[in-house]
């Protein structure tokens, strides 16, 4: 046995490796369960400093630009300093550290909003905390690991993707789906939170008779490009649907692939039960052509009402869901008062309740939520499906 | 001469790839002797060096059968770099200079002086520092010993093209303990003071105790410097003579094995058509030809003759026919056969006829990496449209591949080009066999015109004679009226009807062949009749 | 004469004029704090010149533009993974890093110089497919290997499942490590009226503004400077001729005995192990490691910074690294916040866009400028 014969077999069973089962949870698929919170709000006061919101383009995502852009016809250009994060973020973090520094280094800034806090977040964060000790930085989704995340973050909320691994599956059951298809790449399962809901997903698939497919597709941020991950998604689904018939539920745990899987799924006659984040602004307009003007931006009840109007053409209605609000704009705006009473010195930002309250208020919705792996600064929200 | 011999080389047999091309070739020299080795293209002098060289082409391809002995003792060299330990130097006909690098970082390329510091223990030879003041030092004493007036701080690619030469000579003399040097077509890029100054340097160089092998096609070289000629025909040895023991016609005769005769002027008296037509008249032509400019020449080419155009390197021969086809900036009124020509344009020149072999046969006259058929070919479907097939769609006509493949061999044949075959990549053949592929790819144009520019520059004796043959029978057989530019006086004289002499970018004057020579020498050097 | 002299100064000086004009007017336009662009740039430039630098030597060895300093960097990686598991701190730790990435990265650029010189001629399209290649591996061996085979078990590494690494790593051991050692700020303090943001009262009552124009590193400067001189040491030994014999006409040197393929693998070697000191140094500024990413990064920017500098596919000097970070890092750092700034543009996102545009012509305008200044030079001459 010499190392020209070592070496092949070496590789070969790595592959094998990695072709193999994915790997299953931490031992325990455990869905987490909150202690009750009783929503409350206060009067947190004005705007008397100034807020810095990190946003992304409207390539990236429509939400959270849209959510600053609130913030700012409410509160004026004055005291919210709104930048964006580069298109090509993963690439591009020193620009991302190098806007947030600029904002950070603004003595009159007390808080930053950053969403969504995409890689380049924490070493900003820890960047900015160097020279000013005194910021407030309050995160909405986070890419970054969750647990650096809590650690260097005052408030983090996200969309409880954990619980949705249970709601999601529940409400395909509803739909009629026997098949649940999971379209991920490697990247996205080194983020704790995303492969554990998939693990709960599919131990829940299992309990419910519903047979889980894993599949693969290329990572946008790899050599295929955002193109040749969207071609995949448009090529793959029909694949499947004659595969598994039309009672499947297609999901999938990146944005950039939610409009060609809602196109895909619509054609197909499949089942399509919420986007990687469940807002209406996400994936549909884009993939049904609708065209979010002056009259409708914002307000999503009209919105999931062109939206249902377009499923209901195809014969699909209620086939196809996604959340009353878009959760990332509640986020957005529920933050800039809880950074205001927070530098107010009138409330503190591991107050669940207080939390519960704004988000309920801003958003006009109701929201469940709770700490992620005990954090209390790490909240998990999650709020209602509707099927469109 | 001392009777025993520095280097020998004994029944040396090389084939590649089944075709023999050293037959069993002996030589030896002794030191002191400037030893000219002859032979046509394709004969075996380079293969016979790269073997006493080492060169890994050899190795690579079966090796070599024979001796190579050193001062009596047999020697394998197996690499440039052990030839180069026994005392054999090579100066290449092309130079292995590294342009971006100064003269005595050449000279000194993989020799260089180090200071020897303790880190060399350590890490190893290479990571020691060099001794550039001695590099530049020792540098400085080899450009002296060959007389060259350069600073070892000039960057090569800035030298001129004979300088260069003689740094790749300094490089070989400042490997101190050399015994044999090969010289291989050493003047083809020297003008003639530069060549002069070169064989001088080989006399001191032999009188040293070096002893120099020469490799040269021209035989007034070979009479003026060498002591013995050894002559190569197609690989075998054919003679080796004192020079006192021969001359020039018997040398010439041996290479090619058949009788030539150098000076003959076959018919050249005979005069055009009666009619003295003209085909071309050229009116205050102004060149922008770098080195050959050329300053408002006039005159005439009449149908059916052919007219030479000589002049000293410089003066501005070479600018007229480049000038005329549009290859060099260019003023003036051109007429091809009453119409006005389009200057500065290649296309118009070719379109009306005029087709033009060049004088930078590997820059201009060929596509280096495409095969014999298709460079014979390219210019004929590109200007008249030949050799297309049905269907017949505009630019997307196919190639009539048998007719370009019967085309080629034809011409092959026709004028003798050695090759492989129609499909041999062009690069691969040598300068004399290019030279006949660059005047096919003329002819396949059927051309009124044929413009000629050094047509044998770089080739032997025997291929000269057959192009020079081709062009008089081109001429005489079927009318083609050339216009041929040489620095070679003789051949122009053998072949044109009239030879218009240039000399500070102006016609100094017309002369026919049999005028004297004197006149000839009178209008070179810039004088009048 | 005058004239004629004054445009062959500004022909000459084309690239940094042309920068500083951008970065004056967009300074100016959006009213800029220039403190903030120091620091800023200031950081960028220390953060990011070892990785320019280590691109130097296989130019010069006529290998081109190695775009696979990308495997150097994974080297780089590998060496930070394995200190912060062990949680070796500081300084000490950062050496640890380097020292167990050097064999690895001699190994990748062994491996790579062998892949270059059965591609010669397009080594750099080879670099950009293997770094595609070695990511694909890289990514194996960290998402599956990880935990069951590769020893990493420290909780902030591994996933909770125990095989595969965490997306993002802290690399709370060593942050800083080499940067904290010792850092000079530079500061200006003024007097200024009660009031102002930022003031803080003095014992004598009035109220002083300190500016930070930023730090410097001086360890890392060090560092730098050491490379620079030892990249300048290695052209006048042996070696460094032989790579620039080999860069300049392979086919002469190798008449000359110089073995010209080993010649070239020593090169990208050199630059492996460079790119991944380069990398380890980069990270522990940054202090966040983007497990699967951040070697990602690394190609373009040094590249464009390098060409930026007047560095070409075949020729390169130590300013180019030097001129090329300063002034690349500079110009992205100001245009991205200029274009931001709401009084350039109401709409940041409209910035952003702009920001690319303008960031990538300007880019591309340099390398005109060079390109047309060289082909000049050829005419001249």
């Amino acid at each position: 046995m010499n190392f020209k014969t070592i070496l092949p077999l070496l590789i070969i069973t790595s592959l094998f490796l990695a072709c193999g089962p994915a790997p299953s949870g931490g031992g325990d698929v455990v869905i987490p369960e909150y202690p009750p919170v009783t929503a409350k709000t206060i009067d947190v006061g004005d705007l008397d400093f100034k807020i810095g919101i990190l946003t992304g383009t409207v390539s990236q995502g429509e939400d959270e630009y849209r959510g600053a852009e609130r913030v700012i016809a409410r509160y004026g250009t004055e005291n919210i300093i709104h930048k964006t994060y580069p298109d090509n973020f993963m690439t591009e973090q020193e620009t991302t550290v190098t806007q947030l520094m600029e904002m950070a280094r603004d003595p009159e800034v007390k808080a930053i909003i950053i969403a969504q806090a995409v890689p380049g977040t924490l070493p900003a964060i820890k960047k900015a905390r160097r020279e000013r000790d005194d910021l407030i930085f309050i995160l909405v989704a986070p890419q970054e690991d969750p647990e650096q995340i809590a650690k260097n973050a005052d408030l983090v909320l996200q969309t409880d993707d954990l619980m949705r691994g249970k709601t999601i599956i529940e409400q395909a059951k509803e739909m009629g789906a026997k098949t649940f298809v999971h379209y991920t790449f490697p990247r996205h399962m080194s983020m704790e939170i995303l492969s554990r809901r998939r693990d709960i997903m599919r131990d829940l698939c299992k309990r419910n008779g519903i047979e889980f497919v894993d599949a693969n597709a290329p990572d946008p941020t790899g050599d295929q490009g955002i193109a040749g991950a969207q071609k995949f998604i448009l090529e793959d689904v029909p694949r499947l649907i004659t595969e598994y018939g039309k009672d499947t539920a297609f999901f999938s745990t990146n944005c950039a692939m939610q409009e060609p899987l809602i196109r895909a799924s619509l054609d197909g006659g499949a089942i399509f039960v919420e986007q990687c984040c469940p807002s209406p602004t996400h994936g549909y307009p884009g993939a049904l052509g609708i065209s979010i003007d002056e009259e409708i931006a914002g307000d999503m009840a009209k919105i999931r009402e062109q939206i249902g109007k377009k499923i209901a053409e195809k014969g699909q209605a209620g086939r196809f869901g996604t959340w009353k609000v878009s959760m990332h704009i509640v986020m957005i705006e529920a933050a800039v008062e809880l950074a205001k009473g927070k530098v107010h010195g009138k409330l503190e930002l591991t107050d669940h309740a207080m939390i519960k309250g704004f988000l309920e208020k801003c958003g006009n919705v109701k929201v469940e939520l709770g700490p992620f792996n005990e954090h209390e600064n790490f909240l998990m929200v999650i709020s209602e499906n509707v099927p469109l | 001469m001392p009777t025993s011999p520095v280097l020998e080389l004994r029944k040396i047999e090389k084939a590649y790839f089944g075709t023999r091309v050293l037959k069993g070739v002996e030589l030896s020299l002794h030191a002191g002797e400037i030893h000219a080795l002859l032979g046509e293209n394709g004969a075996g002098k380079s293969t016979l060096m790269n073997v006493l060289f080492g060169m890994p082409v050899i190795r690579e391809t079966g090796g070599f059968s024979g001796e190579v002995l050193l001062e009596g003792k047999p020697v394998s060299i197996r690499s440039p770099k052990e030839a180069m330990k026994l005392g054999i130097g090579m100066v290449h006909q092309e130079f292995m200079l590294i342009p971006g690098f100064e003269v005595h970082e050449n000279i000194k390329l993989n020799r260089e002086p180090l200071l020897g510091l303790p880190v060399r223990r350590v890490l190893g030879r290479s990571l020691d520092l060099l001794d550039i003041a001695r590099m530049r030092r020792e540098s400085r004493e080899s450009l002296a010993r060959i007389k060259l007036e350069v600073s070892e701080r000039a960057l090569v690619a800035d030298l001129p093209v004979g300088h260069m030469q003689f740094v790749e000579i300094a490089r070989e003399v400042d490997k101190g303990d050399v015994r044999v040097l090969v010289f291989d077509e050493p003047t083809a890029v020297l003008t003639e003071s530069e060549a002069e100054t070169l064989l001088g340097v080989m006399r001191d160089l032999a009188d040293r105790g070096i002893a120099i092998l020469f490799i040269t096609h021209r035989l007034d070289e070979v009479m003026s410097a060498a002591d013995t000629v050894t002559i190569l025909r197609d690989g075998e040895l054919v003679s080796c003579s004192r020079k006192d023991e021969t001359s020039i016609p018997e040398i010439a005769e041996r290479m090619v094995g058949r009788d030539v005769s150098t000076e003959a002027r076959t018919g050249a008296g005979h005069a055009p058509s009666a009619d003295h037509e003209p085909i071309l008249i050229v009116e205050d032509l102004r060149v922008e030809m770098p080195g050959e400019e050329v300053r408002g020449v006039d005159f005439t080419v009449e149908k059916g003759e052919i007219l030479g155009i000589g002049g000293l390197a410089g003066q501005g021969k070479i600018g007229i026919a480049n000038g005329i086809m549009g290859l060099a900036p260019a003023t003036g009124r051109v007429a091809v056969a009453g119409e006005e020509l389009r200057l500065n344009s290649p296309k118009d020149a070719l379109g009306r006829g005029l087709a033009f072999v060049s004088e930078d046969r590997r820059g201009v006259g060929l596509l280096l990496d495409e095969s014999v058929e298709m460079n014979i070919a390219i210019p004929a479907i590109e200007i008249h449209g030949r050799f297309l097939r049905a269907p017949f769609l505009g630019p997307f006509a196919p190639v009539d591949r048998g007719g370009v493949r019967r085309h080629a061999k034809e011409a092959i044949a026709d004028l003798d080009i050695r090759t492989t075959g129609p499909t041999q990549v062009v690069r691969r053949l040598s300068g004399g066999n290019q030279q006949k592929v660059c005047l096919a790819r003329a002819l396949v144009l059927e051309p009124r015109l044929l413009l000629v520019s050094e047509p044998t520059r770089g080739i032997d004796v025997g291929a000269k004679e057959l192009i020079l043959d081709r062009l008089r029978k081109l001429n005489r057989e079927h009318g083609l009226t050339i216009l041929m530019t040489s620095s070679e006086l003789g051949e122009l004289r053998s072949l044109c009807h009239r030879v218009a002499i240039i000399s500070e970018g102006r016609i100094a004057g017309i002369l026919t062949p049999d005028d004297p020579d004197v006149q000839y020498g009178l209008l070179m050097s810039g004088g009048t009749l | 004469m005058m004239a004629r002299a004054v445009i062959r100064l500004l022909s000459r000086y084309a690239v940094p004029i042309l920068f500083v004009v951008v970065c004056t007017a967009a300074i100016t336009v959006a009213d800029m704090n220039l403190s903030r662009i120091s620091t800023d740039v200031l950081e960028r430039f220390f953060r990011n010149l070892f990785l320019v630098l280590s691109l130097v030597i296989p130019i010069v060895a006529g290998l081109g533009l190695n775009f696979g300093i990308v495997l150097g960097a994974m080297a780089g990686q590998i060496g930070l993974m394995t200190v912060q598991n062990a949680k070796v701190p500081g300084l000490g730790g950062i050496s640890v890093a380097v020292i167990c990435s050097i064999p690895i990265a001699m190994l990748l650029g062994w491996l790579t110089g062998l892949l270059f010189n059965r591609t010669r001629g397009r080594e750099m399209i080879t670099g950009i497919i293997l770094g595609f290649f070695a990511n694909g591996i890289y990514q194996l061996l960290f998402l599956i290997l990880a935990g069951p085979v590769i020893p990493y078990h420290a909780k902030d590494l591994l996933l909770p499942q125990g095989m595969g690494l965490r997306v993002t790593i802290n690399l709370t051991s060593v942050e800083r490590g080499l940067d904290d050692v010792m850092t000079i700020p530079l500061r200006t303090s003024a007097v200024v009226q009660e009031g102002t943001p930022g003031a803080k009262v003095q014992a004598d009552g009035s109220y002083v503004k300190v500016t930070r124009w930023g730090e410097i590193p001086m360890l890392t400067l060090l560092v730098n400077v050491a490379l620079c001189v030892l990249i300048w040491l290695l052209f006048r030994t042996k070696l460094g001729q032989d790579l620039r014999a080999v860069g300049q006409d392979p086919g002469v040197a190798e008449v000359a005995g110089i073995k010209v393929n080993r010649c070239r693998i020593i090169a990208i070697i050199l630059s492996m192990v460079l790119a991944g000191i380069g990398q380890i140094i980069f990270l522990q500024n940054m202090t966040v490691m983007n497990t699967f990413q951040s070697h990602e990064q690394v190609g373009f920017y040094a590249i464009a910074a390098l060409l930026v500098g007047g560095a070409t596919v075949t020729r390169v000097t130590i300013w180019n690294a030097i001129f090329g970070t300063l002034l690349f890092h500079a110009l992205f750092s100001i245009i991205s916040v200029a274009a931001q700034n709401p009084k350039l543009l109401n709409s940041p996102q409209i910035g952003e866009y702009l920001r690319e545009f303008f960031l990538y012509a300007i880019i591309g305008t340099t390398l005109a400028i060079h390109a047309w200044r060289s082909r000049s030079a050829a005419r001249a001459s």
